[in-house]
């Protein structure tokens, strides 16, 4: 019973902890309304303040100043602050001012100021306030309030040129706020000021342009302002002013009010009172939608996902960027203009990448990297960081899903693989040999004897060529008579092998210099036996690449052995900090010590889910299902407007519903009309209107999708007889692949509505290589028939097009080997059938794009006696591993498209994931051609030539094209501040220092 | 009593090692593998090994190349040995990751169980006093209700309401926006304010079946003669209905309240996922779809143990409500 006693007390405790939690759960809701009292009270005195205290400020006086001002060396100016304001001289000017802002820019602003400037003179204004302002310069303003807040502002002012120190008293304003105001931008500024004052004449912005100036830059203004408004006619304003340069000046005419820094303040606070009300920067958040469940690898070197790579791409700076349409910009630290989409779009970033073609086919990426970025806790970074990075992503051990270690970089198999070249080893061991672990007595013997001699005789020979083909030398020269041109004296009747051996002697011995220095085209070595050139493990292995050079500071050099169009992508790598990620006292270059220990990634594994580095935000927290960042106030292209970020896992039917709750910001939900139409509704657009992105609520952004959908073919699954890519074979292919293509259109229109397209060749359109409508010999996919004729006219319908379809498919049937009677097929021929199954995975419901279109095509080729069945399944790893083992007839898949239209992997004979199976020496030609160029437009035709190939096999048959979205809750986010023509490789994470809340 | 509870114990270890064993057998025949998928992955690398050789080699190195059997076995060892392994898909040992996510879901449990006991008792002991009144009709047919709800379409109509709608809550997640930037205190409501609606939906879900159940006992308890006898000698209703009818009442409801205790370490699978909440149930929802083998079977068998050990606790209860059992 006294147990049965205690059980009850116990469940009342519980109870009563119960009661106490959900107190707990009703006080939070009532705290929230709280929390918005004060951010609405903060707001309105944002907003008031500077519109007040700008409007009435700036005189004829003040644009006069500027004119007399800049002419002269040093200059004082009267300059007025806070409030209302009698100027001290000879016009009164009257400035009143509310100062209440938090936000100091504004506090700077709260001088209203006004210069006098009288040449040659120094003058003092009657003014408490002091105020030296150099003109390009930082403008620190301190303020007492209540609340003590910093805030940056970048303006940029160059501007007459004074230095300005203003304290200001105000009662009124009591609070003290310390503001950095970083005034750069001159024009802006001294055109805000006209807009305000209006008095400025032409003349006068005309007068200071040809003086002499100078400015100081990178002064600071302190202001301090404690007093009441109305008080500070006694404010003493002192201003020296040096400009520069002419441009400054001109700068300053042109704006022609451009005053002092007290003026340029109140002109920027004016500015930000016309904008959209940023939100402030404290306590301001965008919460993100990311996948559930993320890995948590927030690495630069492990991350995977995608999902963990936006994480990863936030706190990570890249070596270099790409622009929208995936090409690397170059000079990413000055800053390229590129076009996209009719509009010019300027790109930076953290470095320079420039490619070097050599003459012996090496080709050498120097890599620079800005001198000025630091790591967010303030480490600068150099290119030591840059070349621990690769290191990292090319070590022996390193499992991450980077891929650089595929580069063909000089020295990199033997830093990888502990092997080195049998020919290297039997060089370094010597004729004399007698350690035979790696090779036989024979092996060395017939080395020293035949081969190396062999190649040697080459190798001369090369050189003699050369110099004859170059004119040195006439072709019937002796070879005693060209060895001079190249620096060697040999006997009269001398052969390539004793030129050969009078090289080796002039190189001491080695083989190897010989090879470096001597060579005239190839080295000594592509002249050997290839046995020799087979890599042989040994306990030793290289412990540095020789093909990434330290250059300076800044400045690394990666040589690769061959051109590979793909590698410059390799070349954007994360800058992981090696202060951090590995340990800076090991590090040292020359001693082949790059900041851990070869093989061993543990310690740099251990940070893994906590990365660090130069990115935009700063990683705090992992948990909750939140990823927490903070904004990097060092960031180099400037501290990120929105002070946190939160990337909120979330599920697929959360990502609309969670922005019209207030939950997200910014998600990506998977699109469809359906979707749109949902999104409509929560705008208040009817159904019909799915298609109006902008709307009150949430606005929608199309992105194409970086890939595409296609419906492949196993050729050694759908072929006639025992040759997959015999004619007859092909057409086989041809008649099902001529039956899909005319169906696209409808299918795809029911499903993705206008947001997808149909696509006539495999590759994405977001590709700069995808053929254009515009391009010479753009066809439509499979739209000839067995003679080669158009099988479409442009004004048949959708029922002509399925018939006209329907009997082309017969005819290539027929050239298949088909036996048709009246129409119908009866009999294949052997080694073919008359029943194909394609495999798709719609979840066994039919959810897929391509499930009507299979659909229809089953139903019309019923009608000749062709089974297509379709197999839905619901687990996505039996269609995985049935296209990839190369079990399925049909399947239908998508591909995720890399920067690199190289197709290397996807239809190369050696391609690792070529589940189409198409194994043509043409097409291989073909791709290694392709990745051996860096010229876009050769390549392009290239890519085109390969793919009507690919098409002419019939393996694959291009789908459709469809779009990411992007829905942006309207009510919270400043739509506009999110980059224009968003694509899949330039999207707003890559510009998410600019993106701003609404508040 | 002593023996009894022994060869209960010993009873539950023999049923747990044939629950786990088909467990194991299960999952090693789902048609989600954690291998396949990686081997997809790093076989699409280029200059990499092909899909079938990574395959082998992944098998191979997760031990899944060894028939169901002796892989059962060696997983049965390290199991008892309290090596529950690392996880696939979250790269942790098992244990860290069950640790970091039990709290959230225990709490949520432990709340809304108190929540069903507060409701449910009084309700169903006035549904039987009253039985057939206008409040018994009300009372049942709410609980019905309660019961005949799929959580899923409850939680959604929730979210409809009172976060898309009325904009109380956030839609899913266990923090808010600003929960960075919160003191201690303001973590802890914010935290708070995130489980209401999940708590809510467990809570409404499963108070039914408890106050259906203290109805019928009590109205079988109020039929017992000696019900009659106390109200024969004159005691007050009150005294009657809470003195005698409740406390024998108690008996049934302390024998099920125990056996689910060990429930709330289970987590709730359907409400977590979606709320996003993440608790044991979300977490191991994730892990059965990726395939992560350790981490399932870690979480399956845990769950059979508790099952097991709610049963055993349930009857303990039993014989401590009902002296009758113990001197039985």
């Amino acid at each position: 019973m006294t147990k049965a006693r205690k059980f009850l007390a116990l469940a009342l405790a519980a109870a009563m902890t119960v009661s106490l939690v959900g107190c707990g759960g009703g006080e939070k809701e009532t705290e929230a309304p709280a929390t918005e009292k004060k951010t609405e009270a903060v707001t309105e005195k944002v907003t008031e303040a500077p519109t007040e205290a700008v409007t009435e400020a700036p005189t004829e006086k003040e644009t006069e100043a500027p004119t007399e001002a800049v002419t002269e060396q040093v200059t004082e100016a009267a300059a007025l602050t806070a409030a209302e304001t009698e100027a001290p001289t000879e016009e009164e000017t009257e400035a009143s001012t509310e100062a209440v802002t938090e936000q100091v820019t504004e506090a700077a602003a709260l001088t209203a100021a006004e210069t006098e400037a009288p040449t040659e003179e120094e003058t003092e204004a009657p003014t408490e306030a002091e105020t030296e302002a150099p003109t390009e310069e930082h403008t620190e303003a301190l303020a007492e309030t209540e609340e003590e807040t910093e805030a940056q502002t970048e303006s940029g002012a160059a501007v007459t040129a004074a230095e300005i120190v203003a304290t200001a008293e105000s009662e009124l304003v009591e609070l003290e706020s310390e503001a950095e105001s970083d005034v750069a931008a001159l024009i802006t500024a001294a055109e805000l000021e006209e807009k305000e004052t209006e008095a400025l004449t032409e003349e006068e912005t005309e007068a200071p342009t040809e003086a002499e100036t100078e400015a100081l830059t990178e002064e600071e203004t302190e202001a301090q302002t404690e007093e009441e408004t109305e008080a500070p006619t006694e404010k003493v304003t002192e201003a020296e002013t040096e400009a520069l340069a002419e441009e400054e000046t001109e700068a300053v005419t042109e704006g022609g009010a451009a005053v002092t820094g007290a003026e340029l303040a109140a002109a920027e606070a004016e500015s930000e009172s016309e904008d959209v009300t940023p939100a402030e920067k404290d306590g301001n958040t965008v919460v993100i939608a990311t996948e559930q469940g993320l890995e948590g690898k927030f690495s630069p070197f492990f991350a995977s996902s995608q999902a963990d790579n936006d994480i990863m791409g936030m706190v990570d700076l890249q070596t270099i960027v790409l622009d929208r349409v995936s090409n690397p910009v170059n000079n990413g630290i000055a800053g390229e203009t590129r076009a996209y989409n009719g509009t010019d779009y300027e790109y930076t970033g953290a470095g320079d990448i420039s490619v070097t073609e050599n003459e012996d086919g090496t080709v050498d990426y120097e890599l620079k990297i800005r001198d000025d970025i630091e790591f967010s806790d303030g480490e600068p970074v150099t290119i030591d960081d840059v070349i621990f990075s690769m290191y990292v992503l090319l070590d022996p051990t390193y499992d991450g899903s980077a891929t650089m270690f595929s580069l063909p970089i000089e020295g990199l198999e033997e830093y990888r693989s502990g092997m080195e070249p049998l020919y290297s080893l039997l060089l370094d061991a010597g004729e004399d040999n007698t350690d035979f672990t790696y090779w036989d007595e024979e092996t060395q013997t017939a080395f020293w004897t035949e081969a190396l001699p062999a190649a040697g005789e080459k190798f001369a020979q090369s050189i003699l060529d050369y110099c004859i083909a170059n004119g040195y030398n006439a072709p019937d020269d002796p070879v005693e008579a060209i060895t001079p041109n190249w620096g060697f004296e040999v006997e009269e009747g001398a052969t390539a092998l004793d030129f050969f051996n009078a090289m080796v002697e002039g190189h001491g011995g080695d083989y190897k210099e010989v090879s470096e220095v001597e060579l005239a085209s190839s080295g000594l070595w592509s002249y050997l036996d290839p046995s020799y050139l087979i890599g042989i493990e040994t306990e030793d292995s290289a412990d540095y690449i020789s093909g990434i050079e330290r250059v300076d500071d800044y400045t690394l050099r990666v040589t690769t052995t061959e051109l590979d169009a793909t590698a410059i992508y390799q070349m954007q790598i994360p800058i992981a900090p090696l202060h951090y990620y590995g340990d800076a006292d090991e590090y040292d270059y020359e001693g082949h010590n790059f900041g851990f220990t070869k093989g061993d990634l543990s310690a740099v594994k251990e940070k893994t889910s906590e990365p660090l580095g130069a990115g935009p935000y700063i990683f705090k927290e992992y948990s909750n299902g939140v990823v927490y960042m903070d904004a990097n106030p060092n960031y180099f292209k400037g501290e990120p407007e929105i002070a946190h970020l939160n990337f909120l896992e979330s599920a697929e039917s959360d990502k609309v519903n969670g922005i019209v709750a207030g939950t997200l910001d910014i998600s990506d939900p998977s699109f469809s009309v359906d979707t749109a139409k949902q999104i409509a509704s929560e705008n208040g657009f009817s159904d019909d209107e799915w298609d109006n992105f902008d709307g009150p609520v949430i606005t929608t952004k199309l992105i194409d999708y970086r890939g595409y959908g296609y419906i492949g073919v196993n050729p050694n699954n759908v072929k006639v007889g025992d040759d997959p890519y015999s004619d007859e074979s092909k057409a086989l292919r041809k008649a099902i692949a001529t039956m899909i293509a005319v169906y696209r259109d409808e299918a795809i229109d029911s499903y993705y509505g206008s947001t997808a397209s149909v696509i006539n060749y495999p590759i994405s359109n977001t590709s700069w290589a995808a053929p254009q409508t515009t391009d010479d010999g753009y066809q439509i996919a499979y739209s000839v028939d067995v003679d080669g004729n158009p099988i479409y006219t442009a004004d048949m319908t959708a029922e002509d097009k399925y018939a006209a379809a329907l009997e082309a498919a017969l005819g290539y049937f027929e050239k298949a080997g088909y036996t048709i009677e009246d129409g119908k097929l009866t009999a294949a021929p052997e080694g073919a059938k008359l029943e194909y199954e394609c495999i798709l995975g719609g979840n066994g419901q039919g959810d897929h794009p391509s499930f009507l279109l299979l659909k229809n095509v089953a139903d019309a080729m019923k009608e000749i006696g062709f089974t297509l069945s379709i197999n839905d399944v619901v687990n996505a790893d039996e269609l995985y591993s049935s296209y990839q083992n190369g079990i399925a007839e049909l399947w239908c898949a998508a591909w995720s498209a890399g920067s690199d239209p190289d197709m290397y992997q996807l239809y190369h004979s050696q391609g690792s994931t070529n589940y189409y199976q198409i194994r043509v020496d043409e097409l291989d030609e073909l791709i290694e051609a392709g990745r051996a160029s860096t010229d876009q437009t050769y390549r392009k035709s290239i890519y085109q030539a390969a793919m009507e190939i690919i098409m002419d096999y019939a393996v694959e048959i291009p789908i459709y094209q469809r779009s990411d979205a992007l829905a942006i809750s309207t009510e919270r986010v400043v739509v506009d501040s999110m980059p224009n023509d968003m694509t899949p490789y330039w999207s707003y994470l890559d510009e998410i220092e600019k993106l701003e809340l609404v508040q | 009593m002593r023996n009894y509870i022994v060869k209960r114990i010993l009873f539950s270890i023999f049923i747990l090692f044939f629950v786990t064993l088909i467990i194991y057998t299960l999952i090693r025949c789902l048609p989600t593998s954690y291998v396949e998928t990686m081997a997809i992955q790093l076989s699409s690398k280029p200059g990499s090994k092909s899909y079938t050789e990574w395959l082998e080699q992944l098998n191979a190195s997760y031990g899944l190349d060894r028939p169901i059997l002796v892989g059962y076995v060696s997983w049965l060892k390290d199991f008892a040995q309290g090596n529950f392994g690392d996880s696939w898909r979250f790269t942790v040992p098992v244990i860290q990751e069950f640790k970091s996510v039990i709290g959230v879901s225990f709490v949520m449990g432990a709340i809304s169980l108190i929540l069903e006991l507060v409701i449910a008792i009084p309700l169903g002991i006035v549904a039987a006093t009253k039985q057939y009144s206008k409040s018994d009709y009300i009372i049942s047919a709410s609980a019905l209700v309660g019961i005949s709800l799929p959580t899923f379409f409850f939680a959604t109509i929730l979210k409809l309401v009172f976060s898309v709608k009325l904009g109380w809550f956030d839609t899913h997640g266990i923090v808010g926006r600003n929960y960075a930037q919160l003191d201690a205190m303001g973590q802890f409501l914010d935290k708070c304010s995130h489980l209401v609606l999940p708590i809510v939906t467990l809570t409404i879900v499963s108070v039914g079946s408890l106050m259906r159940y203290t109805r019928t006992n009590m109205l079988e308890v109020l039929n017992a003669d000696y019900i009659r006898t106390a109200r024969a000698k004159g005691l007050s209703e009150g005294k009657v209905i809470y003195r005698h009818a409740f406390r024998n009442t108690l008996i049934p409801l302390v024998t099920i309240v125990g056996g689910s205790l060990p429930g709330l370490f289970s987590g709730a699978l359907i409400t977590e996922t979606l709320f996003s909440i993440p608790g044991i149930g979300f977490v191991s929802y994730q892990a059965m779809v990726a395939g992560d083998i350790p981490f399932t079977m870690f979480y399956l068998s845990f769950i059979a143990v508790l099952t097991l050990a709610g049963n055993l606790i349930s009857d303990i209860l039993y014989a401590v409500v009902d002296p009758r059992v113990r001197i039985a």
